[in-house]
């Protein structure tokens, strides 16, 4: 699933490591969602759009089904 | 670095109660089968169900305040690990060598050279019933030994498939 973590993150300037510690998950997992390789569950989809004051649709685009 | 070498070293401790109940265990059955064979089984199994008990506190206190993610890839490792270490297992006890030498392993265990033709046995009925444990303590010590390689081979087959989930998952990403 894309989604817009990277830029986000940048325009914050926070790390991965910063945003693990936000949202309370591994860097490692940060940088696999990140990197669209790995989709978070829905309560950790919507602890991401929280951490950045932002809805869960702003962060993560809409699989196409 | 010293981050991995703390890794490793905790990593190590974690680990040394299976390797100090191995080397008792190793250390102690031969003497023991000579004077009280049963007694050797007791501590046989005693051993494989340390093993296991052991192996299954580790599972569960390493899952602990894991993540989705870490839990994701520890499901992935584990299925793949269980099956294919397995199958590993399999295959190494199809190569002469192996399967030899495990052989050897057990009946040194089971069967002490000092006690084979003992000359200290001279009541046949004794040397009956000696040889009767001794062949059970082999068989158990053949499938506890036997359990214990396959658990060995399923954690390598476990730590190679978390490598594997790693490189999929895009290795460790940034470093700041």
């Amino acid at each position: 699933m894309k989604n817009r973590i990277h830029v986000l993150r940048a325009a914050k300037e926070w790390s991965q490591a910063e945003l693990a510690l936000r949202v309370r998950v591994s860097r490692n997992s940060i940088n696999a969602i990140e990197n669209g390789r790995f989709d978070p569950s829905l309560p950790l989809a919507f602890r991401i759009a929280d951490a950045f004051g932002l809805s869960v649709e702003e962060v993560f685009d809409k699989p196409e089904i | 670095m010293p981050n991995v070498l703390r890794k490793i070293g905790r990593g190590a401790l974690w680990f040394s109660p299976v390797v100090v109940a191995f080397g008792v265990f190793v250390a102690v059955t031969p003497w023991l089968t000579r004077h009280s064979p049963a007694l050797a089984q007791v501590l046989t199994a005693t051993f494989g169900l340390f093993v296991l008990g052991y192996a299954l506190f580790m599972g569960h206190r390493m899952t602990q305040g894991l993540d989705e993610v870490q839990r994701a890839a520890g499901a992935f490792a584990s299925s793949n690990g269980w099956v294919w270490g397995g199958f590993a297992t399999l295959l190494l006890l199809m190569l002469p060598p192996v399967m030899n030498s495990l052989i050897d392993m057990v009946n040194a265990l089971a069967m002490p050279r000092t006690l084979v033709g003992s000359p200290g046995i001279t009541d046949p009925r004794v040397a009956a019933t000696v040889a009767f444990f001794n062949r059970r303590a082999a068989i158990t010590m053949a499938f506890v030994l036997g359990a214990a390689l396959v658990m060995v081979i399923q954690t390598l087959a476990i730590v190679f498939f978390s490598f594997i989930w790693q490189r999929r998952m895009g290795g460790s990403g940034e470093l700041s």
